[in-house]
């Protein structure tokens, strides 16, 4: 199981035509958070559950440390639970909590600089059989020997090079998968500068990793 | 392919890593439990603090309060500027000379509320020593005492006797 699904994928596989006519229909994302506006913790559990994953994920890739990625993603939760009378309904809750999320890790990690240390998570048994790794680490890179832990490692230490903005931009796209307008909305500003983020993050990137890198 | 994405070709296939990476088996079971106990726990502490709720009503302080917390040429700044500020102050105000007859206004007891409370408390005692009328609210003017307070007193204490606690002999 991969677990930071791209939103779109998982929203088309939620839609596929062969999904089974009798399972409950899932409530709608406005009715829970209008119950938990009004002090309805279960309807909230059920919010929290729906994007646990991907708010767990995102802190993630930011922090490359479990310990604080568990702090930040319950406390962007407990967070935006006590926020919501301030949530206009703009943007999807989904979207709104996102920015919550990203905005405690960001002044998390400008208070924590030059004490980053990894704390990573393990990879899924799945990892070993990917054909993109694979094919990566059986090619005639400068590391032929280079095994998937280590890599892990080189690719997590270079990400904590890229500045907290660059960074985010390639874990949003790169590695979760959303597009440059849903960038764009959770990081307050314009497409245009999503993508040159995206463009000088991934230079910075191939910089660091081109031993690993053809 | 766009020529932007084949160049990141690699790059992009190493990040897809990072999406293999999985927190301990069973993590996301009780995560939402624990979210709610402590949302739970934080409502029975009762309002949040000052601070939190400036935090919400006006984001723009968090922000600045970060950027003091974290830029110290930030923190700089402003700690001159509010020695400045304070600097300005204190010569303005040894510029600015006193009026005369400013003396009297820190004295002057204008609140026509106490000036009834205090004369029919005090009684017709302190209304004479004082020497002036508490009901008006003229203050200056009005504050300006006709005689010392305690000479008027001294001259009433003549009558006064010391009292005596010993016990008259014979007496039950």
């Amino acid at each position: 199981m991969i677990m930071a699904e791209p939103v779109s994928r998982k929203a088309a596989s939620e839609r596929e035509p062969g999904a089974e006519e009798s399972a409950p229909q899932p409530v709608e994302e406005m009715v829970l958070v209008k119950r938990a506006r009004q002090g309805d913790l279960s309807a909230y559990d059920e919010l929290v559950r729906r994007y646990q994953e991907r708010i767990y994920a995102t802190v993630y890739h930011m922090t490359s440390n479990h310990e604080d990625a568990n702090d930040l993603a319950q406390e962007a939760f407990i967070k935006g639970f006590q926020a919501l009378k301030s949530f206009k309904g703009g943007s999807s809750f989904y979207t709104w909590v996102y920015r919550i999320a990203v905005n405690k890790t960001i002044n998390f990690l400008k208070q924590r600089k030059n004490k980053a240390q990894l704390s990573l998570d393990d990879l899924d048994f799945n990892a070993e059989h990917d054909p993109d790794l694979v094919a990566l680490i059986s090619e005639k890179t400068p590391r032929r020997e280079v095994n998937l832990a280590e890599l892990q490692e080189k690719l997590n230490s270079a990400m904590q090079k890229l500045s907290e903005p660059h960074r985010l931009v390639v874990t949003l796209h790169d590695v979760q998968g959303l597009s440059h307008e849903e960038i764009a909305e959770i990081m307050d500003c314009n497409i245009g500068t999503v993508r040159s983020r995206l463009f000088y993050a991934r230079q910075q990137l191939q910089a660091y990793l081109s031993d690993y890198l053809k | 392919m766009n020529p932007e994405q084949e160049n990141f070709h690699d790059l992009r296939r190493l990040l897809a890593l990072k999406r293999h990476e999985q927190p301990p088996p069973g993590y996301f079971n009780d995560f939402s439990q624990q979210v709610i106990a402590r949302i739970r726990a934080e409502e029975h502490l009762g309002p949040q603090s000052l601070f939190e709720r400036m935090g919400w009503e006006a984001p723009w302080l968090l922000r600045i309060w970060s950027a003091l917390e974290t830029k110290p040429v930030v923190a700089g700044v402003f700690g001159m500027g509010v020695c400045g500020i304070l600097l300005a102050g204190m010569l303005y105000s040894q510029s600015v000379e006193p009026t005369p007859g400013t003396e009297l206004i820190g004295t002057s007891i204008s609140a026509p509320a106490l000036a009834t409370v205090q004369s029919e408390s005090a009684g017709p005692v302190l209304g004479q020593a004082v020497g002036f009328d508490l009901s008006k609210t003229g203050g200056v003017a009005a504050a300006q005492m006709r005689a010392s307070l305690f000479r008027q007193f001294r001259a009433q204490q003549v009558g006064i006797e010391p009292a005596s606690f010993t016990q008259p002999v014979g007496g039950n």
